[in-house]
């Protein structure tokens, strides 16, 4: 709850005319992906457009807004109850992990720690983090 | 934390047995019916409350004193603590409650166990109804506070009033008719859903949350009918505006469709549906953001009456919190609702 979820530094994204926020994922070059752009064809880049709540929540990932705090952001906006909030919100930010579209920050951390530790430092385009 | 003094309590209504708790504490798991079942209240950190309860057996030869089942539950307790090395304690008859005149006429035990936690119980057996409630309240060691526990065991009702039973989840409240048991709930993040049976009827009762977003570029009107797709599909219905409880709304009446079009379908005979007619009120509660529906659905034409209206009514979607008070429950009795403040417990 105290963690501070940051965003992917390396990812491209911006904000359309509905305000929604456009993230740019990069393909990786590994050489699966090679062989195939060989015989398929497979675009160099991928947009994934975010909703309105995930665009809010995607804005906060700032790396210095905690969890907690995003929780009664969400919760006064939206009037949600914490249970409803939370839950949702963690579930999404679990995916937004998964995917290496944030990082967590810990408690007395400023930036993204430059080795080890959580995956999500890892970018999507398989790069890592440049701090 | 939870959060201390009076401010800052909703309430929680489940199968029959309601409580006012702090603010932070909301359900993280339900389980059983209205025989016998546990609710479990968690904050953000810990679990803050757990009620299970249970019947009497019709007999009260078979009936066990509860200090025998204080006996049995500790016992399990004891052997768990055994198995994971954790350390154990328990106070029986531990005096945490300062008034207990509410509990005369009712066979009861208070005691106290300590283990990770500091968990102050009580297990009683109802004087009206007889049904057990064995319910406790966990505090972390070094912040433990009786007061708490018993505010929480004070505002314990244990049994429907005046025939009607208290729903209340996550700040959903509503009344039933004791008739109506729970057949399904669905307690999704922003999709609560409790589906209630009674011979031959089908009412349920349904909360949107976000309803700002979900009705930004449409009205409810264009709203519902493609939101509610799958479940109108076999119901020939009709859609009109009106205002429900003071705010915008939907009322909508079906019936089934015809059977010719049923034989229409493909595989018409396998999983046949119900032919049943639906009265069903939805509207848009601005004030606390959400979508509120009740359906009722049934079989015969004659047979509709007015359980869906009576439903809406008992439905508290904003300020008009119902009022699940300690013990008196005078205004439960009488359905009375209070207009406290906008969302009280926020």
């Amino acid at each position: 709850m105290n963690s501070r979820p940051a965003r992917n530094e390396l990812l491209k994204w911006e904000r359309n005319d509905k305000g929604e926020a456009q993230i740019t994922v990069t393909r990786q070059d590994t050489w699966k992906v090679k062989l195939l752009s060989k015989l398929f064809y497979v675009p160099k880049d991928r947009t994934i457009t975010l909703d309105e709540v995930g665009s809010e929540v995607w804005q906060m990932c700032n790396g210095n807004t905690s969890v907690a705090q995003m929780i009664d952001s969400l919760r006064d906006k939206y009037k949600l109850d914490r249970k409803e909030a939370e839950v949702s919100l963690l579930s999404y930010l679990k995916t937004l992990g998964q995917k290496r579209f944030v990082g967590f920050l810990l408690e007395g951390e400023k930036q993204p720690p430059k080795d080890g530790g959580a995956r999500a430092r890892e970018s999507a385009s398989g790069k890592r983090w440049e701090s | 934390m939870a959060a201390r003094g009076s401010a800052g309590r909703v309430d929680f209504g489940w199968q029959g047995v309601s409580l006012r708790v702090p603010a932070d504490w909301s359900l993280g798991k339900v389980d059983g019916n209205y025989k016998s079942g546990y609710a479990r209240l968690d904050d953000s950190e810990i679990v803050r409350a757990e009620v299970e309860w249970r019947e009497a057996p019709p007999s009260s030869a078979r009936r066990l004193p509860i200090p025998d089942l204080v006996d049995r539950y500790l016992e399990k307790l004891n052997k768990k603590a055994e198995k994971t090395g954790t350390e154990f304690s328990v106070q029986r008859r531990s005096k945490f409650l300062k008034d207990k005149r509410w509990l005369e006429g009712s066979d009861y035990e208070t005691f106290t166990w300590e283990a990770d936690f500091r968990a102050y119980n009580l297990a009683r057996a109802c004087g009206t109804c007889g049904r057990i409630i064995l319910i406790r309240v966990l505090e972390p060691k070094h912040d433990s506070d009786p007061a708490l526990a018993e505010e929480v065991f004070r505002s314990l009702n244990d049994h429907g009033t005046d025939g009607r039973i208290f729903w209340c989840i996550y700040g959903m409240s509503f009344w039933t008719p004791e008739e109506l048991t729970l057949s399904t709930h669905g307690l999704k993040s922003g999709n609560i859903q409790l589906t209630f049976e009674m011979k031959g009827h089908i009412c349920k009762v349904q909360r949107l949350s976000m309803a700002q977003v979900l009705l930004k570029e449409t009205s409810l009107k264009e709203w519902y009918p493609s939101f509610f797709k799958k479940e109108l599909r076999d119901f020939d219905y009709t859609l009109r505006e009106e205002s429900v409880k003071d705010h915008n709304g939907l009322r909508m009446e079906g019936r089934p469709r015809s059977r010719w079009r049923q034989l229409l379908r493909p595989l018409p005979f396998v999983n046949p549906r119900p032919r049943q007619y639906a009265d069903s009120y939805i509207w848009h509660c601005e004030e606390s953001n959400k979508i509120c529906v009740v359906d009722h659905h049934y079989r015969k034409k004659g047979e509709r009456g007015d359980l869906s209206h009576a439903l809406t009514n008992a439905y508290a979607c904003h300020q008009k919190k119902i009022e699940a008070d300690s013990r008196g429950h005078d205004e439960l009795a009488t359905g009375q609702e209070r207009t406290a403040e906008v969302g009280e417990e926020r």
